[in-house]
């Protein structure tokens, strides 16, 4: 029977060459496909390591991962999609990501000679330490997980069609486009985003980042122009970090991957012990209504979620006992975790439209009671008495649920377009999308000094925080009443420029111009993506891209160590690189 | 030389051509009589080669099996009368279009079988008696570009103008709800054919339904799903088009698989290269010309009487890849050709407008006004596309379709063909959906990925 299976599977593999399994039972009710992408990528460093920048313990094992000219990518993807449903009533999908990284297979990590030289670590160890096992999972593998895992069911409720949803699924609501949007938008929080490939291949759309939670979720067509959706959380995970000592890893304590952070206070080296994430397995929810009136163009929506943050503020506690992973050599007096606060809303409204042959659309969210912006390595408590006034003006910080940050209520919009222009001697075609975010501070509410922004904690020119060095402002990435980004592409294609092939050239871009956000993730001033690429499109189903991909921030210096930066992107300006890509789906 | 109609009829259509009159008393008195109910010439022509229009083919023939949408070709048996190639082109230059002589020329191995014509094309005799009715106050307004007072029939039977002879293959008759599986194949200049969209679909035409909660306003709605390639798995689109384009315009809307969103996508119209055919065709060259006609004036020509294909049941719903799709045309023994009279319309595009094309030439056919062929001029007036219809008419219904269509590429040897059935695809008439499947969030519900 297996054979006889295995056989008439391999017969239906190659008589549909269209799709590795893509075929009808019965009277064309059963319908199962099952497709794959294989992906290829490889990169290399365009740009030698920078002494400044790598002379900071806290951003060495990034900076110095991998050489000028070395190889800082070598990962084969496989995704594997399989759809199975009954009559377009009832169906599953599941699909399953696996990976492996050459570049990482006999990869230590490195760390600047200069600090090498005085036995200094990283966050993994000494220097020529390997990764941990769960940094190696992510980025050498082999490694996989299982994606979407769900069941679904469309059935009429009277005239009203209605589809339900079980199982992990994304689901991602509202008109945003870019990364700016996604933090920016009604969206944030929805999905958490795999970061680790944002940062590897900038300009990705945020399709490709989607990580699927197990939740309920159901839509329904109330009326022809009425929809209504609503999904109810059974699962919690935090965005996927780029972590510390690999290329795209901006700082050595983030997040998951490593066992701690060096850090130097005076004249005394301690190691902050890595105390992991503060996990919560909150019951988030939404639910919204969408509405296309006809009489007026376009759709418009609304929203109201309740949400557990999914970035980390990571924050220092006391660790009661002083043991670390470098102990006794280095004893650990504090230790860092993730906080993730629950218990946010989100209210926020859509409005998409064609204005001529431009697809515009618009979005507002207001945060409430949501986590603000937190100092990396903040601190929670005072480490002397003398300094609680100084730290902490408006009073101690308190664990409010599960989280020390600060919350607050903010204000976000988004604007996006997309549009074409049209066939000419200059190209077949030419796409583009453009967004733009504008963020604003409404109020801060409780745990006031945690919030790293003007006026409040550390960023404050106040004398006696001057005096312990630890005065923060604006260049430092404290956050500002108002911020402004906006992400672009443009990619002209020339159709059928050799036999079968098309060539693309994507490119794109993203800047925060002004302000530092309030919100975590939400741009700071002046840094920035982008990438340049030549793509080629062969008989829609190989596609090769050539890409140069980079970053852009302000840090700043004494000559020898860089001594601040404004946001984490910042860090990863010398992480230039050159990436070939190769994607085909079978 | 173009043979103009013989009738006397046609002498007074001729001098009507140009004027903005509706459908006058005298030409009222035409249809059902000299004319067919939609304003074909029943009677045949002088020597034989076409016949006179006896109601069409309104069964099935035996062997169809009802409700497969995958139909069966009832002159299976026939054998071409001639066939015209480079060599004897000369002979026959006068029944040819400006696309079929281009390919002939340029291809040795191009040909036409051409066979017996058959006048297949048969409505529903309520759509023929709508006809006569609704012609006497079917009008087009804002300059041609939007029609009124018209609905389910051919509004204007006895076209004054281009912008008429063009609703009228825009509204041709469909029925109520239709579903359609089909491919979109490229085939490179070299030969190499590969698949650009598998596609399942449903059409449906308001305009042509007696009773329906849609809007009448709407003369076409389609909402296609792109099962193939397997890179384009999950994509749908929903296209509206309305009769009072000048007011509301298309309204097209796309959901892509990872966004998981419903996008508006004002640009999938006139000359926006189309994804599903790579590349190789315009949107606006679906059906040979769909949506607005806002940048082209029309001109209507005259009739002719040209060779056409038609009867195409075997390409269009037997024929593989492998059999259908050659090196730089459809394989000529799987094409029939006829003859037919044409309308023939003549697009110029309007100064300031912008398009690829700056001018375009429809030949729609007398008996169902579907554009059954075109030829495309580029900027500096060279003939660049040649587009192709091929004409099966669904006799199970009845109702004329022209829907698979192929536009060859002359400069660079290439061609597409799009809703394309073949043999593992089918056009079926459907139950209709209801008005809330047709919603844009409808097309987001029905994305799984």
């Amino acid at each position: 029977m297996n054979r006889y299976f295995a056989a008439l599977a391999a017969l239906l593999f190659l008589s549909r060459p269209a799709a590795a399994f893509d075929t009808e039972f019965g009277n064309g009710d059963f319908k199962v496909r099952w497709d794959n992408t294989l992906r290829g990528n490889l990169g290399m460093r365009t740009t030698a390591p920078d002494p400044v920048l790598g002379a900071n313990p806290a951003f060495t094992a990034g900076e110095y991962s991998f050489g000028k000219g070395k190889i800082s990518t070598s990962r084969v993807d496989l995704l594997s999609e399989f759809d199975a449903s009954y009559a377009s009533q009832v169906g599953a999908r599941v699909s399953f990501a696996g990976w492996y990284d050459f570049a990482y297979r006999d990869h230590t990590v490195n760390i600047a000679p200069s600090l090498a030289a005085l036995n200094i670590p990283s966050g993994y160890g000494a220097d020529g330490s390997t990764l941990s096992p769960y940094a190696l999972d992510r980025y050498r593998g082999p490694w996989g997980e299982i994606l979407d895992a769900f069941g679904w069911a469309r059935f009429d409720v009277g005239p009203m069609p209605v589809t339900v949803k079980a199982g992990r699924h994304s689901i991602y609501w509202g008109e945003s486009l870019l990364l700016g949007g996604a933090i920016h938008g009604v969206a944030y929080s929805q999905v958490p985003l795999d970061l680790i490939k944002a940062f590897a291949t900038p300009g990705t759309e945020i399709k490709e980042l989607y990580r699927p939670l197990a939740q309920l979720s159901a839509n329904a067509q109330l009326t022809p122009s009425l929809a209504f959706a609503a999904q109810y959380f059974l699962e919690w995970q935090s965005y996927l970090y780029p972590e510390a000592g690999t290329f795209a890893g901006p700082a050595d304590f983030a997040f998951n991957g490593p066992y701690g952070q060096f850090a130097r206070l005076g004249n005394t080296n301690f190691f902050f012990k890595n105390g992991g994430s503060n996990d919560s397995r909150k019951h988030d929810w939404g639910a919204s209504l969408r509405y296309t009136p006809g009489f007026v163009e376009g759709t418009a929506g609304v929203y109201f979620r309740r949400y557990t943050d999914k970035l980390a503020a990571v924050l220092l506690l006391p660790n009661p006992g002083g043991q670390g992973p470098m102990s006794p050599a280095l004893n650990s007096p504090f230790q860092y975790q993730q906080f993730y606060g629950e218990n946010a809303e989100l209210l926020g409204l859509s409005y998409a439209r064609p204005i001529g042959s431009v697809s515009t659309a618009i979005e507002a969210a207001y945060r409430h009671n949501t986590p603000l912006a937190a100092q990396p390595l903040g601190l929670t408590t005072p480490p002397a008495a003398a300094l609680a006034p100084v730290l902490f003006p408006h009073g101690l910080p308190k664990l409010n649920s599960n989280s020390y940050q600060a919350r607050g209520d903010t204000l976000h919009l988004v604007a996006n377009a997309i549009g074409t222009l049209p066939p000419s001697w200059l190209w077949s075609i030419a796409s583009w999308n453009l967004e733009a975010t504008y963020n604003r501070l409404v109020t801060v509410r409780e745990n006031q000094d945690m919030f790293f922004g003007m006026g409040y904690g550390v960023c404050r020119s106040d004398a006696q925080l001057k005096g312990a060095g630890l005065a923060k402002n604006k260049n430092d990435g404290c956050a500002t009443d108002n911020t402004a980004g906006v992400g672009a592409s443009f990619t002209p294609t020339w159709y059928q420029v050799f036999s079968g092939v098309d060539l693309l050239m994507p490119l794109n871009g993203s800047l925060t111009y002004w302000g530092n956000s309030p919100v975590t993730l939400g741009g700071n001033a002046g840094s920035g993506t982008y990438s340049a690429g030549i793509a080629a499109d062969i008989r829609s189903t190989l596609r090769l891209d050539l890409k140069y991909v980079g970053f852009f921030g302000n840090t700043l210096d004494n000559g020898t160590t860089v001594t601040s930066s404004n946001g984490l992107l910042a860090l990863l300006k010398n992480r230039e690189s050159v990436v070939f890509t190769a994607k085909a789906t079978f | 030389m173009k043979r103009m109609m013989s009738s006397g009829a046609a002498l007074a259509l001729f001098f009507s051509y140009g004027a903005n009159a509706k459908l006058t008393a005298e030409e009222a008195k035409q249809l059902g009589t000299t004319l067919t109910a939609v304003g074909a010439e029943k009677a045949g022509n002088g020597d034989g080669s076409i016949p006179e229009y006896t109601g069409g083919l309104k069964e099935a023939p035996a062997g169809y099996v009802a409700g497969s949408g995958s139909r069966i070709d009832p002159f299976a048996a026939e054998k071409p009368l001639f066939s015209i190639d480079g060599n004897n082109l000369a002979q026959y230059e006068g029944k040819l279009s400006e696309g079929s002589k281009a390919m002939l020329r340029k291809y040795p191995g191009y040909r036409l079988d051409v066979f017996t014509t058959h006048r297949t094309v048969a409505l529903p005799k309520a759509a023929l008696d709508r006809t006569s009715v609704v012609a006497r106050t079917a009008d087009t307004m804002d300059d041609g570009l939007s029609l009124v007072n018209a609905s389910a029939a051919i509004p204007f039977p006895v076209p004054h103008n281009g912008s008429e002879a063009m609703w009228n293959h825009l509204v041709h008759y469909q029925p109520a709800c239709t579903q359609l599986k089909y491919s979109a194949y490229i085939v490179e200049p070299g030969g190499h054919a590969y698949l650009s969209s598998a596609v399942e679909g449903w059409l449906q035409a308001p305009y042509w339904q007696e009773h329906s909660t849609a809007d009448r306003n709407v003369y076409l709605r389609v909402r296609l799903s792109y099962e193939g390639p397997p890179r384009r798995a999950g994509e749908a689109v929903l296209f509206i088009d309305p009769i009072d384009y000048a007011q509301k315009g298309r309204r097209a809307y796309q959901y892509l698989p990872g966004q998981r969103r419903v996008k508006l996508a004002p640009d999938l119209a006139y000359d926006t290269p189309n994804p599903a055919t790579a590349g190789s065709s315009t949107f606006d060259e679906v059906y040979l010309f769909n949506g607005s006609m806002d940048r082209f004036d029309f001109t209507l020509v005259g009739k002719r009487e040209i060779y056409v294909p038609y009867n195409d049941w075997r390409a269009v719903y037997q024929a593989t890849p492998a059999q259908l799709l050659k090196q730089n045309f459809l394989s000529p023994s799987q094409v029939r050709w006829e003859q037919h009279r044409v309308w023939v319309v003549e697009a110029k595009l309007k100064p300031g407008k912008r398009h690829i094309y700056s001018r375009r030439t429809f030949y729609l056919d007398e008996d169902s006004w579907v554009a059954l062929m075109s030829d495309e001029y580029d900027a500096r007036g060279q003939l660049f596309r040649v587009g192709t219809a091929l004409m099966a008419p669904q006799y199970d219904s009845p109702s004329p379709s022209a829907d698979t269509h192929v536009h060859y590429d002359l400069t660079s040897g290439a061609y597409g063909i799009n809703v394309w059935p073949g043999a593992t695809g089918w056009i079926r008439v459907s139950a209709c959906k209801s008005e809330s499947a047709w919603s844009p969030d409808a097309l987001a519900a029905a994305g799984v990925r």
